[in-house]
């Protein structure tokens, strides 16, 4: 079977409904939830949304620029994702929780 | 570009150098370093305008990456000066290691990446380049609970903007078929002119606007900002007002008005509600508080709605007011937050009461407060007037409405600025302890003094610079 077969058989519009489902669900995820480590996973579920957008409309065109979006994106969210992971690690030391809704001293 | 590489790697070498010595030690290298890299920057701008060539082909990076024209050069040039005046003034009491001043530096290279973007890869890596030194600086008082609250609320929201700006940048990429943003102006103005209205385009410009709104916290998406510049330490809320602020409107400015300006009709009025409510909205918050440290954080709000009012005009104009506007507010936030910090010494809390008393402690320490609030309330003979003319004239011929709720912000902007003269002047106890100067201290406070009166009284001095942006 072809290897482009795949994204041929498909039309490109159900690439572009499922990673804005894939989106949404981060989304809706990271504006209810109160955990500090979920809303991380949210987002990278938004992240992991635009990459898959990204090489859908890539191999669609035949063009490589959109793939290599995808690899600065996910080299990115890496880092970002140890940065953030640092500063909930910093958070729970002194205050013994990931819940962001304690987070409410800063005020007026 | 060489400026760029100068910064990366001395700030690779600051951090190597300071991680045993005392951060104030690494001035000697940090302040030399920039001094440096705004040279490069000022011969890169004469290059520009003897060579008088068109800009977007004067120094085309191979792959067609970054750009450095004289858009690019010009608010990387204000990027440093302001980092140069954060450096100067807030290093004095700092005894841990040089790893702050060299992430700050790191973030300054993502700045400059922002200001010189032609490719959306690069203003996603810019945006994160200064974004993620900012989220640890953030949190860089680490057993203070209101520093990690503003680190990681920094953090949450700053992921979740860059993953709508991404998704935005998927669909600008489905719908134009291209990351250039020479090319995706193409592809708008070529479906414009045969009538064909791309969906994806429309979604895409949506939201990446919502994610730059994000980024230079403009109305619906700045309620992040007051409690993040409230908690931080006070260096990384005045490098947050200004370097942050001066690279997101720069790239802000570059993406709508250089990739999507054929697409004006559609996002203009939208940026112009957005830039309304801001102002109505950080001015009003703005009265509201207590702390002088928020009021400023919510009149940096009110800034930013001003600001945009650059974005809407025409880009030649806009580029200018939006240069002078970012000169003035870069340099007169960066004396108020110094002084802010001072008075709080050994004070709990950033209240007005810091202030009590010090008109009769301090001639000049008075009359540099004196200055800078002039100069951001927009009172004419300082920069913030020139700035703010700048920015209304812009804009008054297309949305005449914005002007006038503009001009009602401003009028109320005085009732906050001017109340830190009632503790400062009238009050008769005596709240402040001396402060006193360092020799350093003395010269960065001259310059910003020095560019708020200069370019206040004569404006020419930088609009006369005689070279066509864009």
């Amino acid at each position: 079977m072809n290897p482009d077969s795949i994204f041929n058989t498909l039309d490109i519009s159900h690439y572009i409904y499922l990673s804005s489902v894939l989106f949404c669900i981060g989304l809706f995820g990271v504006l209810t939830r109160r955990n500090a480590i979920v809303l991380l996973m949210c987002i990278e579920l938004m992240l992991n949304a635009v990459n898959l957008l990204f090489v859908a409309f890539s191999s669609y065109m035949g063009d490589a620029a959109g793939q290599l979006f995808v690899f600065f994106i996910m080299v990115v969210a890496a880092a970002e994702a140890a940065v953030g992971l640092a500063i909930i690690v910093m958070i729970y030391r002194n205050t013994r929780s990931t819940d962001v809704g304690l987070f409410d001293k800063l005020k007026g | 570009m060489t400026s760029l590489l100068i910064l990366f790697i001395g700030a690779i070498f600051v951090l190597y150098y300071g991680i045993r010595k005392a951060e104030s030690k690494s001035l000697f290298i940090t302040i030399p370093l920039l001094v440096v890299a705004l040279g490069f920057l000022i011969n890169d701008w004469k290059g520009v305008i003897e060579k008088n060539i068109p800009d977007w082909q004067t120094r085309l990076v191979p792959a067609n990456m970054l750009v450095w024209d004289s858009t690019a050069i010009a608010f990387s040039i204000v990027l440093v000066l302001a980092l140069m005046m954060v450096f100067g003034l807030f290093s004095r009491n700092n005894h841990a290691g040089a790893d702050l001043p060299a992430l700050m530096l790191f973030s300054v290279c993502g700045g400059m990446l922002m200001t010189s973007f032609s490719n959306l890869i690069m203003l996603f890596l810019g945006i994160e380049c200064l974004s993620i030194p900012l989220y640890v600086l953030a949190g860089s008082k680490k057993s203070d609970l209101a520093s990690n609250e503003s680190a990681v609320k920094y953090f949450l929201m700053g992921a979740f903007s860059t993953a709508i700006f991404l998704m935005g940048c998927a669909f600008i990429y489905g719908g134009s078929g291209s990351l250039e943003l020479e090319s995706i102006n193409r592809a708008i103005s070529m479906l414009s002119h045969i009538g064909i209205k791309s969906n994806l385009i429309s979604a895409g410009v949506m939201l990446l606007m919502a994610g730059m709104l994000f980024k230079v916290s403009a109305f619906p998406f700045h309620f992040w900002s007051p409690d993040v510049y409230d908690g931080s330490p006070n260096r990384t809320t005045v490098f947050m007002a200004t370097v942050v602020k001066i690279a997101a409107f720069a790239a802000f400015f570059r993406l709508f008005n250089y990739g999507l300006n054929d697409m004006k009709g559609f996002w203009g009025m939208t940026l112009a509600i957005s830039a309304a409510a801001t102002i109505i909205f950080g001015n009003i918050s703005a009265i509201r508080q207590h702390s002088f440290k928020r009021t400023l954080a919510y009149s940096s709000v009110a800034h930013a709605g001003y600001m945009l009012m650059a974005i809407l005009a025409i880009p030649v104009d806009g580029f200018w007011a939006l240069l002078v506007y970012l000169l003035a507010y870069a340099s007169s936030a960066v004396c108020v937050f110094y002084l802010l910090d001072r008075t709080a010494e050994g004070k709990a809390g950033f209240d007005f009461e810091n202030f009590n008393g010090l008109g009769k402690q301090s001639k000049w320490l008075s009359l540099l407060l004196v200055v800078s609030m002039f100069s951001m309330a927009g009172i004419p003979l300082t920069a913030g007037f020139a700035g703010k003319y700048g920015l209304f004239s812009g804009i008054v011929s297309s949305y005449p409405w914005l002007l006038i709720i503009a001009l009602l912000g401003s009028a109320i902007s005085i009732a906050y600025y001017f109340r830190v003269f009632k503790n400062a002047f009238f009050s008769s106890e005596n709240g402040t302890t001396k402060i006193s100067i360092g020799m350093l201290e003395v010269v960065f406070l001259l310059i910003s003094l020095m560019i708020t009166l200069v370019v206040g009284c004569w404006p020419a001095v930088i609009t006369s610079l005689q070279i066509f942006p864009g």
